[in-house]
């Protein structure tokens, strides 16, 4: 077989003084009457070769390696994810700019005194913005995995604070005498437990993942206000919530105070950036990644390659709990956390999530970015109280309108990708002559002049 | 032009007789400026970025005229009419509607200068009835809040009559053959009073009797005197119905002939370039020893307990193609699933090289050596938004070639994809890294077949393989199978096209609600004895359901089936010969039709469209 195709390619690489040869040498074949068509007798005139179509458009057996406005493909690439960043930090700033609109209109004789208050408190307290980061990654990077697999996850609030509960009862039934890494892998196999529940029922019974989700998140608040009251013992009536566990317990993640900040600098930030590396290089470089994301692209054409599209699907919800279950960990084991026994609203870093991972478009290095970008603008929002003219929810306006901007990501994504150079053409068409002997229209920018092709 | 004015001042005194002096136009040297052209593109050019789709295309079309725009996929005929139908200006050139130049500004204005289009894939609304959707953008309303049928009906009624177009105006278009769907969208064109219609190759999603009802419709309809352009590349359609052929490669006009002076060789060779070989060479037959050993095989239908596949047993052996030919809808798609493992089997073996993989999973069979080429490439054969390198790596992405310890090795899949698209020639804007949603058909497939074949497996399954392909594509790929054959593998082909089963098999298997109907040889039969044992007219004696296991499959059906489930088959089989009654009026109305309208050419002419 290979040497079959050796043969065809030494024939395609004949020069025209060897075709000729060839030519004569071949049988003379029958050959049909003219028409009278210049075109087509010129056709009838052409040589015989075999009758195997050759491809690409020169002499060059080589096919053509990039589009014809770019050098190489690497090229492209670099450019493409050159212009989604770029999309994404025009849409923050766009954002941005019509928050501080936003803010001008509400009061403006305050605006300037309201407004440095804003950012300043968010510069000030740097510590404080990545002790909210991290949950905003670990929660962003599992909506992002189960994006992937074509699927929504709407229920990492509650495998979020499942996780972060299951490390606080353990420490607390063992008498805060664990060691917070056991506690942290307690918290990812309760999430990853969590999670696959709308995944099972996706994959096998074909139910909705977000309405099973939702219930699931309804399910786990009710159960831990439950537990918060029944465990003896666990139950703090002052803060009305769960007992603090003991600044100084191993159960605790190591955290540091520093004069800056009443918020702690830990390793919470740290986990996440390493979570998050993790699971970029799985998604683009691993075969479970390939596989999950071919279930995800399409499911029909997974299974059919041998793909096993239910395993994959229950696994990327796992994953997604995973991974949520470790941020709620990671985010109780802090000093002064406690879950409360009267909540009545599902816990909010679950959908902030879900926020985070569409303004990087699921990339999750660029969920680092815009995690940290949004714990900013939150803790910036924190600042503005009624003595300085603004409500908090100037800061939740801004966010908003920057995730509904990032809707327009994919516009500009677009306008930087254009290929620019469309307005003067010259149509020369006599230029290039592919190997069937068809003239080959190419168009050339009037300032260029094509090298190779 | 216009002689007669009511009101003349005296300034316009001089303007009168200045204009009642005709200038004596010379059609000759402006063809374009002749009314009788009805449409007359001239030198249109059409890029997009840096693709040249048309290059300095000129045609032109009369009243009562059937133009075919003939080229191989890609070479500009939709972009060209996609120019006409107002869907993009063009980059350069005029377009003359009736010796007028006109700018058709979008489909709306175009509708309004009298072109409508059929495309190749229906612009319907499923849910909606056939009515509905021919009404949809010009209902008549009361207060214009309220929709009204009346004079809809009665004017599609007299265009029904006219055409003979029978379409039932209540039927949802969901629960409508595709031939009929078509239908629907012709007498959409015409309840617009389209003068000029464009067909976008509409013969690729109907079944031959179909076509021949289409043609017979497009000639009533040139009898007419409406104007029909003409978009294919099947060659004996375009043979069949124009008048005139405009070639087109790579965007450029290679020129317009007659087609009453061409054979299907000369067309083809005005359509690719090069002398087209639609005989693919193969020498005879070696089959070794047994393959695929299919035995008494039974697959249950998906939503009914009927039998998709009865007692069907087939052998393929090595150095042989098999083909199974039949009517889409007989079972073939069931048992190319049985065969690859998408679904369960009710009973009866499959047997690959003596082992029993009837429980195997997709995974098993595809390690074991079954290559798949699936019928629709965009649902089961590609993952479209992968470029070609992963597609290429689709099923063995776990292998020790492409991966190691969970990791994909990337300058490993991208050389063996580089060596597949080189060896292949597969077209692609970025080679390895063109994302295969943008790739033409004809390309996508050959991706497939590409790394189907390249396995190397025992048993190459083949599905439909050229679908909506050119002849130049087709060629290809019937070369390549032909090649799996003489390396000693097996193949199954399973096809709807009797050509392609005539060029490529052995041994010719047809099939008819699930069971074998005959086995030939194809130097033995005719394509007309094909379609009879096709449509299970005739059946060989030893394929005749005995009746031992008719018995045995009723009692089978019997046990699964409830009382209440009795009832609703005997409601369906009561409601199925109701709807083979009533096409079978409707067919024999629309002979009557043609017949009545070959015999009798009435001057109609601009009766209904004024």
């Amino acid at each position: 077989m290979s040497e079959e195709n050796n043969i065809e390619q030494t024939q395609i690489e004949q020069t025209p003084e060897e075709e000729t040869i060839c030519r004569k040498k071949k049988k003379a074949e029958k050959k049909p009457t003219k028409t009278g068509d210049p075109v087509i007798d010129s056709f009838i005139d052409s040589p015989k070769e075999n009758q195997i179509l050759t491809s690409g458009l020169l002499d060059k057996p080589k096919r053509q390696t990039g589009p014809l406005a770019y050098n190489s493909t690497a090229q492209y690439f670099m450019k493409a994810k050159f212009s989604s960043i770029a999309a994404s930090l025009i849409c923050c700033l766009a954002g941005v700019i019509l928050g501080t609109l936003v803010m001008l209109i509400l009061n403006p004789t305050k605006f300037v005194y309201g407004y440095g208050i804003f950012w300043s408190t968010g510069f000030e307290d740097l510590v404080q913005v990545l002790y909210n980061m991290a949950p905003l990654v670990f929660c962003g990077l599992s909506v992002a995995l189960c994006y992937k697999c074509g699927m929504f996850n709407i229920g990492a609030s509650a495998q979020y604070a499942l996780g972060g509960f299951s490390a606080t009862l353990v420490s607390f039934l063992l008498k805060n005498n664990v060691h917070w890494s056991l506690l942290l892998i307690i918290a990812t196999f309760v999430g990853l437990l969590v999670g696959a529940l709308p995944g099972i029922l996706k994959a096998y019974f074909r139910v909705n993942e977000v309405i099973s989700a939702i219930m699931i998140n309804w399910i786990a608040l009710y159960f831990v206000r439950m537990m918060v009251k029944t465990v003896p013992g666990f139950f703090d009536q002052i803060a009305s919530g769960t007992v603090k566990i003991p600044a100084d317990s191993i159960s605790m993640l190591p955290y540091k105070y520093i004069d800056a900040s009443s918020y702690p600098l830990n390793i919470a930030v740290i986990i996440a950036i390493v979570v998050a590396i993790v699971v970029s290089v799985v998604l683009s470089k691993t075969t479970f990644g390939y596989k999950l994301k071919a279930t995800g692209f399409n499911r029909n054409a997974a299974e059919y390659a041998g793909i096993n599209s239910k395993l994959n699907i229950v696994l990327a919800f796992a994953l997604s709990g995973a991974i949520a279950g470790l941020g709620g960990a990671c985010a109780y084991l802090l000093p002064g956390k406690i879950f409360k026994g009267d909540i009545t609203t599902v816990w909010q870093e679950g959908f902030d999530g879900i926020s985070v991972s569409f303004l990087a478009n699921g990339s999750p290095i660029g969920i680092i970015f815009s995690g940290l970008f949004i714990s900013l603008l939150k803790v910036c929002g924190k600042g503005l109280t009624v003595d300085t003219g603004f409500d908090s929810s100037a800061a939740d306006i801004t966010i908003s309108i920057i995730l509904y901007l990032s809707a327009f990501s994919l516009l500009i994504y677009n306008v930087f990708m254009k290929d620019k150079k469309k307005k003067e053409y010259k149509l020369d068409t006599q230029t290039l002559i592919d190997n069937r002997g068809d003239p080959v229209p190419v168009v050339q920018a009037k300032d260029e002049v094509k090298e190779e092709l | 032009m216009d002689k007669t004015h009511d009101t003349i001042s005296d300034n316009e005194n001089v303007a009168v007789t200045e204009e009642t002096v005709t200038e004596e136009i010379d059609y000759q040297k402006n063809p374009e400026l002749n009314p009788e052209n009805v449409v007359y593109m001239k030198d249109i050019t059409r890029v997009f970025g840096t693709l040249v789709a048309n290059n300095n295309i000129t045609i032109q079309l009369k009243k009562g005229e059937v133009l075919a725009l003939l080229g191989e996929n890609g070479a500009g005929k939709s972009t060209l009419m996609s120019v006409l139908f107002g869907l993009y200006p063009p980059t350069s050139g005029e377009i003359y509607i009736r010796g007028e130049k006109t700018v058709v500004k979008d489909p709306n204005h175009a509708t309004a200068l009298g072109i409508g289009m059929v495309h190749q894939h229906f612009m319907l609304v499923e849910k909606y009835t056939a009515l509905q959707n021919i009404v949809l953008g010009v209902e008549d309303t009361v207060a214009g809040i309220f929709i009204t049928y009346k004079k809809a009906r009665e004017k599609l009624r007299v265009l029904m009559e006219k055409y003979g177009l029978v379409v039932d105006l209540d039927k949802k278009i969901s629960d409508m053959s595709v031939g009929m769907q078509q239908k629907v969208e012709i007498l959409k064109m015409l309840y617009r009073d389209s003068e000029i219609l464009i067909f976008d190759e509409p013969t690729a999603v109907l079944t031959e009797m179909e076509i021949e009802e289409l043609m017979k419709i497009i000639n009533s309809l040139k009898a007419e005197g409406k104007a029909i352009l003409f978009i294919s590349h099947k060659l004996n359609e375009v043979r069949a119905i124009s008048d005139r052929v405009t070639v087109l490669r790579k965007g450029n006009y290679i020129g317009t002939y007659k087609t009453s002076e061409y054979d299907n060789d000369g067309l083809a060779e005005l359509m690719v370039g090069k002398r087209v070989n639609f005989h693919t060479e193969k020498s005879e037959a070696n089959p070794g020893e047994v393959v695929l050993d299919i035995k008494n095989l039974c697959v249950k239908k998906a939503d009914s307990p009927k039998m998709a596949v009865e007692d069907f047993s087939l052998q393929v052996r090595r150095g042989e193609i098999i083909a199974v030919a039949g009517i889409d809808g007989n079972g073939q798609d069931e048992l190319v699933a049985a065969i690859t493992g998408l679904t369960k089997v009710k009973s009866g073996t499959i047997t690959l090289c003596g082992q029993d993989i009837t429980s195997y999973s997709i995974k098993k069979r595809n390690t074991l050596g079954v290559n798949h080429v699936p019928g629709d490439r965009h649902k089961y054969g590609l993952v479209l938004d992968y470029n070609v390198m992963y597609n290429m790596v689709l099923e063995t992405i776990s292998s020790k070639d492409n991966s190691s310890a969970g990791f994909i090795n990337s300058k490993k899949v991208n050389k063996y994809s580089d060596n597949l698209v080189e060896k292949y020639d597969i077209r692609s804007s970025m080679g390895s890294y063109t994302i295969t949603r943008g790739m033409s058909g004809g390309n996508q497939q050959k991706v497939i077949v590409a790394r189907e074949i390249e396995r190397h497996g025992d048993l190459l399954l083949v599905v439909q393989p050229t679908r909506g392909l050119d002849v130049g594509a087709i060629e290809n790929i019937h070369k390549e199978i032909v090649k799996v054959r003489d390396s000693n593998k097996a193949v199954l082909l399973v096809s709807l096209e009797i050509d392609e089963v005539f060029d490529l098999a052995d041994t010719i298997y047809t099939i008819y609600e699930g069971r074998i109907t005959g086995k030939f040889k194809p130097e033995n039969t005719t394509y007309k004895e094909i379609g009879l044992y096709e449509t299970g007219a005739a059946c060989q004696d030893e394929y005749l359901p005995s009746e031992k296991t008719v018995e045995a499959s009723d009692s089978s059906t019997e046990e699964i089936v409830s009382k209440k489930a009795l009832k609703k088959q005997e409601k369906e089989r009561r409601k199925l010969k109701k709807q083979r009654a009533e096409e079978e009026k409707l067919a024999r109305k629309e002979d009557e039709k043609a017949e009545s309208i070959t015999d009798e050419p009435t001057e109609k002419g601009g009766e209904d469209h004024e």
